[in-house]
């Protein structure tokens, strides 16, 4: 009986440090998109201001409540604007941005077919 | 042909960096404009709270301020000539501050707010996403924010918030 | 007395330079001013401007007032002289010395050219030289006069008191600048002669020369970010960093494009275009980083005056040549048809990658000011869209580039060459795995770096050992294709480096007081101590870390963090221990109560970066060794 309950205490603490791992790579997966908007192009999480370290420690905790990563960068967008997203979103202000790599790959190809014979 | 293309596509290019230059805003545009002041509930210096009930029915300014914050110093003078120019009633926020430290700062330099909330850990600072201090906010009487203001308030920034103040009243 | 100089030495370079370029149809050897000694003189009297204001930097004469504001007494020698290319005027000095020096170098060693020819590119490019003297002159003269003169000056940014200001600024401006000889030739090119295989070969050496210092420049100053920064990254895809990627790229399309001109006398146009476009990419980097429409680490301090007027210069340059190739695309013959499976034919997929690659960081760059001006909205395009965007470009790039120097011109057969990189294959995908259990595993996009890069590596290597004949026949070999694969396998390496610095980075941030220590991969580093410390002009502290490996020593680390009163800057100093495939990383950052706060980086393969640029560096060189000494 004793060892079950040491067993079950044991999985469980180890549940949770496994848990803090993967929210502590989840953090800074979210960290390294999010702009220190007080330095010069860093992320939050190359940054030491102090604003940055703030905001660190408020994404692990929104994460430790259980939010994901949109309602985190929600919140922060909210509050700073789409600046503070060093991964622009895919909305009606970016399409052109996130398209334009594609549409000059193919208008490039157009361009070359001329100068290839057939074979 | 294609090269016509090539010429216009640059041309179009340069004229908006031309228009870029003499636009170029050297602030973030704060996306909290025009909008109802987020969540507010701090303990005031002087007992009591500072919370969202405090501003209601009012044009006020909201400060970020600290007493390890050197342009604050600067800042300070400025809040009291804004408040000779115009009675308007200044909440100050101390962010990330040690109540001591503030104690014996507003001592040696004066106390221009009617309120001051403790905001230690800075949570209220991202709340209304600030990025340094000083900052502040200008509140109409429906609890709105109409203007930010990002660093020290000084001569040029008491005019255009004077302006701003005429605005809201009229 | 040394403003004087400085001012009447840049007044005769404008007047000379505008000369030169008047006197654009004469050829005639004997007269006094002749196109050989014009020139000369030009670079001879921006020599001395430039030394003159280095002088005045070494013995601080403060009455100078581009010294007063970037300079102090307490500055250490080598940042007195270095520091004179550190702010926007003493750079746009430096800028047009490389611009001058270029114009003596092709004058004075350059014998293949005839003699209207080279007249016409030395006007060309004194007309140059003289609008961006003019631009010195009025609105960025470092040598400004103040009275009464300071006691002392405002000292100079303490990033910037580095060796790397030594380096990376020079040798970015000969690569960034040096392509406005290419420019030159080109214009001149419409008007004498043709654009024919003869002139590939004449502009080649200029271009692999340029190409090779922009290498340089921009290696050594991601390196410079990478050990003086603090961060322990290396690339930000910061708007003044793509500006002078940008030009690389189209430096590297046009090396590439000079190729097939030269062999198979095609492509001409598109390589006018090229040649145009590179300069007009240096152009419109130096307007990105000095005009203020920008802000970053990089910035110099910002004028709209000056913005818009380097706006007009480059608007200036870039829509008189477009204009002239528009007019003139008539008079260019008829270009051959291109078999796709032949070495034109990859060349042609090589730069239509490189261009599109280069137009995505250029759109991605002025985004945010563009979308600004259209709707207010301010957003970001940072790393993450920029390494999405590249990586995914390079990626069959990179594999092309591989097999590229082994196909035949004209027309080769695709089976016959994918039965030959069979071996390369299994190679690579044994590497793969080799690096996959070494302690990195996954992520999986990490593996594919890693096999692009062995993919290249072993490519390249082995089309060496088949041209020559597995080394027997290496003293006869080319010293080009020695170049060019130098060049590529330098590219391998540095590829496999930002892989491993990238994706199998282990960091940790930790506070730690005087006696703990951090474990980091398998090895230790052990805080033992902590002192304050004082220099020149700074004051600060240094914290002394013991690392071992399994219990035996190897090293001390002493990271720095400092303050400069002058100018009221903190800087922190990394550590660095480099063991060739890997970077052992510590950073200082705050105290806090009694202990400190740090970043301790294991990076594998990050040396590589640098290794491999700079083999790409002695690669162009080279190249250029043996195309220059060439003679007609």
């Amino acid at each position: 009986m004793k060892k079950i309950l040491i067993l079950i205490i044991l999985i469980f603490f180890s549940q949770n440090i496994f848990a803090d791992e993967n929210l502590d790579k989840k953090a800074r997966e979210i960290n390294k998109k999010i702009r220190c908007v007080v330095c010069q192009s860093q992320s939050i999480d190359d940054s030491d201001s102090i604003l940055a370290r703030d905001l660190r420690l408020l994404i692990k905790e929104k994460l430790e409540e259980g939010k994901n990563e949109k309602e985190i960068t929600d919140y922060l967008v909210e509050r700073y604007g789409e600046f503070i997203l060093l991964k622009p979103r895919f909305n009606s202000n970016t399409y052109f941005l996130w398209l334009a790599p594609i549409i000059i790959i193919i208008f490039g190809f157009f361009l070359i077919k001329g100068i290839f014979k057939k074979n | 042909m294609k090269y016509i293309g090539l010429i216009i596509a640059t041309f179009f290019i340069f004229v908006c960096l031309f228009f870029a230059l003499n636009k170029k805003e050297q602030t973030l545009k704060s996306p909290l404009l025009n909008k109802p002041i987020p969540e507010i509930n701090l303990n005031s210096l002087k007992n009591g709270k500072l919370n969202n009930i405090d501003f209601k029915n009012e044009v006020l300014l909201v400060n970020f301020f600290a007493s390890w914050c050197v342009p604050c110093i600067v800042e300070h003078d400025f809040l009291f000539e804004l408040k000779k120019q115009k009675p308007i009633k200044i909440y100050g926020i101390n962010y990330k501050d040690d109540i001591k430290n503030l104690k014996i700062w507003l001592e040696k330099l004066g106390n221009p707010y009617s309120k001051i909330g403790i905001d230690e850990t800075g949570i209220t600072g991202i709340n209304w996403g600030v990025n340094g201090i000083p900052e502040s906010f200008l509140i109409d009487q429906n609890g709105i924010i109409r203007h930010k203001i990002s660093g020290v308030i000084d001569e040029k920034q008491i005019k255009i918030l004077l302006s701003k103040i005429e605005l809201i009243e009229k | 007395m040394t403003a004087i100089i400085g001012n009447i030495s840049l007044i005769f370079a404008t007047i000379l330079s505008f000369y030169q370029f008047l006197n654009i149809r004469n050829i005639n050897k004997i007269r006094l001013l002749n196109p050989d000694r014009s020139i000369f003189l030009q670079f001879f009297f921006v020599l001395t401007a430039f030394f003159t204001l280095m002088f005045a930097y070494v013995v601080s004469d403060f009455s100078i007032l581009n010294v007063y504001q970037n300079s102090h007494t307490a500055k250490p020698l080598l940042y007195k002289i270095t520091g004179v290319w550190g702010n926007h005027e003493g750079s746009m000095l430096l800028w047009v010395l490389v611009l001058v020096f270029f114009g003596f170098l092709i004058s004075k060693f350059d014998k293949r050219l005839d003699l209207p020819y080279k007249t016409l590119t030395l006007s060309f490019q004194s007309l140059i030289t003289f609008i961006f003297l003019l631009f010195i002159l009025l609105t960025s003269n470092p040598f400004i006069v103040i009275s009464p003169v300071p006691l002392n000056g405002q000292d100079l940014n303490p990033l910037l008191q580095d060796p790397g200001l030594a380096f990376h600024p020079p040798n970015l401006y000969i690569g960034y600048v040096g392509l406005s000889i290419v420019f030159s030739f080109t214009i001149a090119r419409f008007y004498k002669g043709s654009f024919d295989a003869s002139w590939a070969k004449l502009i080649k050496p200029w271009v692999l020369l340029s190409w090779s210092f922009l290498t340089l420049g921009i290696s050594l100053g991601s390196w410079w970010a990478y050990y003086e920064l603090g961060w322990g990254g290396f690339w930000f895809w910061d708007p003044v960093e793509n500006a002078s990627l940008m030009p690389w790229l189209c430096a590297t399309a046009l090396l590439h494009s000079t190729l097939v001109l030269e062999k198979r006398n095609t492509l001409k146009k598109w390589t006018v275009l090229l040649a145009f476009l590179s300069f007009s990419f240096s152009l419109i980097g130096t307007f990105l980083v000095r005009s203020g429409i920008i802000t970053s680490v990089h910035s110099f301090a910002s004028d709209p005056t000056r913005g818009v007027f380097i706006l007009m210069i480059c608007a200036f340059f870039i829509f008189s040549s477009f204009i002239l190739l528009t007019k003139k695309a008539g008079s260019i013959k008829e270009e051959k048809l291109i078999s796709p499976i032949s070495k034109e034919g990859v060349i042609v997929f090589n730069n239509l990658l490189m261009i599109s690659l280069l137009l995505t960081i250029f759109i991605g760059t002025i985004y945010p000011i563009f979308l600004e001006i259209f709707t207010s909205e301010q957003i970001s395009v940072g790393p993450p869209y920029f390494n999405l965007t590249s990586t995914l470009i390079m990626g069959p790039a990179i594999l092309v580039m591989s097999f590229a120097p082994m196909i035949k011109w004209k027309k080769d057969d695709l089976f016959g060459l994918l039965s030959r990189l069979k071996i390369i294959f299994f190679l690579s995908l044994l590497v793969t795995f080799i690096f996959f259990y070494i302690n990195f595993q996954g992520p999986i996009i990490a593996l594919v770096g890693i096999f692009l890069a062995a993919w290249l590596f072993f490519g390249t290597l082995f089309n060496f050992f088949e041209r020559t004949n597995y080394l027997k026949k290496l003293k006869n070999l080319n010293k080009t294709y020695l170049g060019m694969t130098v060049a590529h396998l330098g590219f391998a390496i540095f590829i496999a480096g930002i892989t491993g610095s990238t994706l199998w980075k282990i960091e940790k941030i930790k506070t730690l007081k005087v006696g703990e220590k951090v474990l980091l991969n398998n090895y230790s580093l052990n805080f033992d101590k902590i002192k304050k410390i004082r220099g020149k002009n700074y004051i600060g502290h240094e914290a002394e870390f013991n690392l071992y490996k399994k219990n035996k020593f190897i090293k001390t680390l002493k990271p720095q963090k400092r303050f400069y009163p002058v100018q009221e800057f903190p800087t922190t100093e990394a550590a660095i221990y480099s063991r060739g495939i890997s970077d052992i990383y510590i950073a200082m950052s705050e105290p806090i109560d009694d202990s400190w706060l740090f970043r301790f980086h294991y990076s594998p393969l990050t040396p590589w970066i640098w290794i491999g640029s700079i083999m790409a560096f002695v690669g162009g060189i080279l190249s250029f060794s043996h195309r220059m000494f060439k003679k007609k």
